[in-house]
């Protein structure tokens, strides 16, 4: 258990890339995010779930890190919770998006397409 | 209605409560919220609020939105997103004021779009946003 939480980074993703196109993360369970959201029903945001995504996409070269978030389309479909690990598989698509998916042990978590030029 | 603290219509606490104050609403249609970006603020490193976190207050607005038509605190996910930016990070000193809108409401989920600006830049537009609330217990 950490002495001071951390208030900068609500999730420092830990990425471990399992295939060309997929990496793995485990949800902290110490993160300070889950005293707020929400308190007694811990949730991980799906803003949060986005960062993991642009995240992954960066490190496999498919953008280029800028300052600007675009979400062309996304699809929340099962909460994620402290201690979920998660497997991201991220792939260029089309006129230059990029799609990525997260499942965790109970199936597909989200469906995230970003614009790959700007996100 | 104005001058509403946020934490009386969302469950949302330190370190996640990302709004100040809705300073105007009219429930089932729109509402307007801020938050001062400070220096010090939970996730608010070197770079600002980061333009994820931005998206995040944004959500917010519209979950207080979704409690003022729904008259109870509830849990609130976010279920989709379409065609949303945000151009920047918000850096400390920087007001956000968030203008959400509902366009379509269906039972316990609405449909918002919106933006949010800083001294009148827009910094996120957001064109169609699905909110679903949940009752807690």
């Amino acid at each position: 258990m950490r002495a001071v939480p951390d208030l900068l980074t609500p999730f420092r993703w830990t990425m471990t890339r399992t295939a060309p196109d997929s990496m793995t993360a485990e949800v902290d369970t110490e993160s300070a995010v889950f005293a707020g959201h929400y308190p007694g029903e811990p949730i991980v945001p799906g803003v949060c779930l986005v960062d993991l995504v642009c995240q992954a996409a960066a490190a496999l070269g498919l953008t280029s890190g800028g300052p600007e978030l675009a979400v062309e389309r996304a699809r929340f479909t099962s909460p994620v919770r402290p201690g979920d690990r998660l497997t991201v598989s991220v792939s260029g698509g089309t006129e230059g998006e990029v799609r990525g998916i997260v499942r965790h042990d109970r199936g597909v978590a989200c469906r995230i397409t970003l614009r790959a030029g700007v996100a | 209605m104005t001058g509403t603290d946020p934490a009386e219509l969302l469950p949302h606490r330190w370190p996640m409560l990302l709004l100040d104050e809705v300073v105007a609403a009219e429930p089932g249609v729109a509402l307007i919220a801020r938050r001062m970006v400070s220096a010090g603020d939970p996730w608010c490193g070197p770079g600002g609020l980061a333009p994820y976190l931005v998206l995040e207050s944004w959500l917010q607005a519209c979950a207080a939105l979704l409690s003022l038509g729904a008259g109870t605190v509830a849990v609130p996910l976010v279920g989709a997103l379409r065609g949303v930016r945000v151009a920047r990070a918000v850096h400390p000193g920087e007001m956000l004021e968030h203008r959400v809108f509902i366009d379509r409401s269906i039972d316990t989920a609405a449909i918002f779009s919106g933006l949010a600006l800083v001294d009148g830049e827009t910094v996120l537009a957001a064109e169609h946003v699905t909110i679903t609330i949940t009752r807690r217990g």
